[in-house]
């Protein structure tokens, strides 16, 4: 655990915290390895817990719904960056789908331990938050932008009419 | 002035009646100083989709709608109405959560509104360093826009049957 508490420090989103914050943190964090090609989280489904990329590379692909492949997006996660955020948010189901590209060592934060964290670490559950809140920002952005491109190769075919009665117009 | 003050505070308290209440009194007060009442005129763009947000607004009274798409010459009559607000809306937090600092939609409003406007650099003094308002602040945002999502969700999956 004392490597992992240095990494943690190292992070920009964990430098300011103190000795006692860190160690409550890590008393909620579980680390994992996983084997390649483990699926940590798939698309549309209830992210099952936060983490945080220690060691490793994991893909995050998104499929879009409506858009073919135009909308399809791919990255990956390299260590020091956290992902499935929206494991902290109930009944949200996640936008891409999380599988480990080689062994990747990741910690975890269950929602559990992220409400825990309010009242043992109130800072850093409110630094979680923040995180939280701002990847809901972002993914909103990104579908808007989706449905705004469906929208446009719509356009001016009848199907804008459905649209317009599906939107409120 | 400090009776227009205190008829502020009791119309947040009134259109957002959680977040005055676990503000409590003084984080309220601290909070409603960083903020400047707006009014607007009906008929009046407050963001034009996909341009440059400064600041946060929560609509105390009136009515806005908002759009997206429209052409520069004839974006009124060619946008797509997306959503009705009402009392009690954030307005510009998707855009100063984000990062993102654009619109995602054009917004204009229906009636004479007015509004509580805080820039953004405010805000994030707030979210970032102020503990006691922060959790409140994001707590609810956290719910505003994860609603929203899941609302997109849908439409998407609408959208996808439909296709």
């Amino acid at each position: 655990m004392t490597d992992i508490k240095t990494f943690l420090r190292g992070l920009p989103a964990f430098e300011r915290f103190s000795e006692r914050q860190i160690d409550a943190l890590l008393d909620r964090l579980h680390v994992e390895t996983h084997a390649p090609g483990t699926v940590l989280f798939r698309q549309d489904e209830q992210e099952p817990a936060l983490y945080i990329v220690i060691s490793g590379v994991l893909q995050m692909s998104h499929q879009s719904l409506i858009n073919g492949d135009n909308g399809d997006n791919t990255r990956e996660a390299h260590a020091g960056e956290v992902i499935g955020h929206l494991a902290l948010v109930p009944n949200m189901p996640s936008p891409s789908t999380c599988t480990a590209v080689g062994e990747v060592t990741v910690a975890s934060l269950s929602y559990d331990d992220y409400n825990a964290l309010f009242l043992l670490a109130p800072g850093v559950a409110h630094q979680f938050q923040y995180m939280v809140a701002t990847q809901l920002a972002h993914y909103l952005q990104e579908q808007n932008k989706s449905l705004r491109q469906h929208l446009d190769s719509q356009r001016p075919t009848a199907s804008r009419s459905f649209l317009e009665r599906l939107l409120g117009a | 002035m400090a009776q227009v003050y205190e008829n502020l505070m009791a119309e947040f308290e009134q259109r957002f009646p959680d977040i005055a209440a676990e503000l409590g009194p003084e984080n309220l007060t601290r909070f409603l100083e960083a903020c400047i009442l707006v009014k607007l005129p009906e008929g009046r763009q407050l963001f034009r989709d996909r341009m440059q947000v400064e600041s946060l607004y929560m609509l105390l009274e009136g009515e806005m709608v908002a759009t997206v798409g429209g052409t520069s010459r004839n974006r009124s009559s060619d946008a797509l109405t997306v959503g009705q607000i009402q009392p009690g809306a954030w307005l510009g937090e998707v855009a100063v959560l984000s990062g993102d600092m654009h619109a995602s939609a054009t917004v204009t409003t229906k009636t004479r509104c007015r509004a509580l406007k805080i820039h953004s650099q405010d805000f994030e003094r707030f979210v970032l360093y102020d503990e006691d308002i922060s959790h409140v602040l994001l707590g609810h945002l956290v719910d505003i826009l994860a609603q929203r999502l899941r609302e997109s969700h849908a439409v998407e999956e609408t959208l996808r049957r439909h296709d």
